[in-house]
């Protein structure tokens, strides 16, 4: 008994210094004198944290090499600007942690900007909008739109903060959600679908496209048309503004000279959107 | 009846990808298990001592990392190092650190079960016929606490092996994430999970009977 009172006691005066360390220490990154984009430019080289979504990061499996629209258009930025990249694979929940904790200066993939997000990263301005799709069985007849879905007894699977899950909460109070853990694993619900475990799976309308070519059981059931569009962004840390600056100034440059059309049209994303640039007399 | 269109031929196209995880499953699994036991026979050593600075801190230790789930200590030790204390490792080592730590809290008590379970008059009579206590250690008690240690032991090393895949949740290449990261380009998941869950089997079932003969064999 005597020994039983003197491990708690040991494990809990540990558990207390542990717990004092956390809140004493800096949260973030630890202060530097130097912003992140004076280190980048001092060393050449930004560390760039990447999520697998294809086709806008494509990690070849056998080789390891990185590919896609996104890897195009940020290897875009950093050459014009001498930078060399240096890549770290991230996941879809760690990203905010690596950007904090100083693991990488920038995270790159098909990032939806949302307002809690925003509470701790940075996103660039959207330079494009995703759209966002999802499958029923083949001969399903009972789903036109996605207000179809919104009925009790229909089970529809979404992965965790995606916005196929944020849109569910929302605007399908009725359905039954079946939520699924953010791996990189990005078929998860649309293979719930195939294997019967849901009526529908959500997802963006790149990964359905590709997934109905291959599953004949399932369809694409907004083919023709997403059910909505989402801003896709990169994000940084939240005090990193000279690079935010930077990285958007990119953006805009490669829009102005058609650079990120060019490079989305060579991948062809499905339901992936540009901005257009209008241009109107003045006088 | 659920009609899945099943096509294996990604597997064949990707098995450099499958390989690769697989060898960084059997790397994890193995330093693990080696920084994990010498942890483990460490801990229990100090746990048995009489020394309270030697003992208590390894009875806290054994105690916070067997009840700590090991996704949370991965997730944990990924995330919070480098802002607490500055240190910034690889996801591989993080994830070595982590299984380590968690192979070791369990074994150290495995270990100590085994040395308990020799009665004590062997040890006093070691000592008495002059033996040191070393060479009563591993002359004397360890050779007949194997019987108690090797079948736990090889469970907790079967887990192990198991276990690795939770470092796919901090991005280690193991076999897992390879998997997913193979459904992410291929659009083939069932597919890819099916092969996963045979590789797994093919490591761990050869594995379980080769321990299983040793045991018999001790």
């Amino acid at each position: 008994m005597k020994k039983d009172y003197v491990v708690m006691t040991i494990s809990v005066i540990a558990i207390i210094i542990a717990l004092f360390a956390l809140f004493r220490a800096p949260t973030g990154v630890a202060p530097i004198e130097k912003s992140t984009f004076d280190n980048i430019l001092e060393k050449d080289e930004i560390m760039v944290c990447y999520m697998t979504w294809p086709p806008s990061v494509i990690k070849d499996p056998n080789t390891g090499k990185l590919s896609g629209f996104m890897i195009d258009i940020f290897e875009e930025v950093a050459k014009d600007a001498d930078l060399k990249v240096k890549y770290t694979e991230s996941t879809w929940g760690g990203f905010p942690a690596d950007l904090n904790t100083g693991k990488c200066d920038a995270a790159i993939a098909g990032i939806y900007p949302t307002i809690g997000r925003s509470t701790s990263v940075s996103f660039t301005k959207p330079f494009f909008y995703a759209g966002n799709s999802g499958v029923v069985k083949a001969g399903e007849t009972r789903f036109k739109t996605i207000e179809d879905l919104n009925k009790n007894g229909v089970k529809i699977a979404v992965i965790q903060g995606e916005y196929g899950h944020i849109y569910s909460q929302k605007y399908l109070p009725k359905a039954q959600l079946v939520v699924l853990e953010k791996g990189s694993d990005n078929t998860a619900p649309l293979v719930a679908a195939s294997s019967g475990q849901a009526d529908a799976g959500l997802i963006m309308s790149d990964v359905v496209s590709e997934y109905v070519k291959l599953h004949p059981e399932v369809k694409d059931l907004f083919a023709e048309q997403p059910y909505s569009t989402t801003p896709i962004a990169w994000a940084t840390r939240q005090n990193d503004q000279e690079l935010l600056n930077f990285l958007n100034n990119g953006i805009d440059y490669l829009k102005s000279v058609g650079f990120l059309d060019a490079t989305a049209k060579k991948h062809s994303p499905a339901g992936w959107y540009g901005l257009k640039q209008e241009y109107v007399v003045l006088s | 009846m659920v009609v899945y269109t099943w096509d294996f031929s990604v597997i064949f196209t990707y098995k450099e990808a499958i390989l690769k995880g697989t060898l960084i499953t059997l790397e994890l699994t193995f330093f693990s298990i080696i920084l994990g036991s010498i942890l483990g026979m460490r801990l229990c050593l100090m746990k048995l001592s009489k020394n309270p600075i030697l003992k208590y801190p390894a009875i806290a230790f054994i105690e916070v990392f067997q009840d700590l789930p090991l996704l949370i200590l991965l997730i944990w030790l990924f995330y919070a190092l480098p802002p607490l204390f500055g240190i910034h490792i690889s996801a591989f080592l993080t994830a070595l650190i982590g299984l380590s730590l968690n192979l070791g809290a369990f074994s150290a008590e495995i270990f100590r079960a085994g040395i308990i379970s020799i009665p004590k008059g062997q040890r006093e009579s070691s000592i008495a016929l002059g033996l040191s206590k070393y060479q009563t250690m591993k002359d004397i008690i360890l050779p007949q606490a194997k019987r108690v240690i090797i079948p736990p032991l090889t469970g907790r090393y079967i887990e192990t092996i198991k276990l690795t895949s939770l470092a796919s949740v901090i991005a280690v290449d193991e076999l897992l994430h390879s998997g997913q990261n193979l459904i992410s380009v291929s659009y083939r998941p069932l597919e890819v999970y099916t092969i996963i869950a045979l590789l797994y089997l093919a490591i761990i079932v050869p594995l379980t009977l080769m321990l299983k003969k040793l045991e018999k064999s001790k």
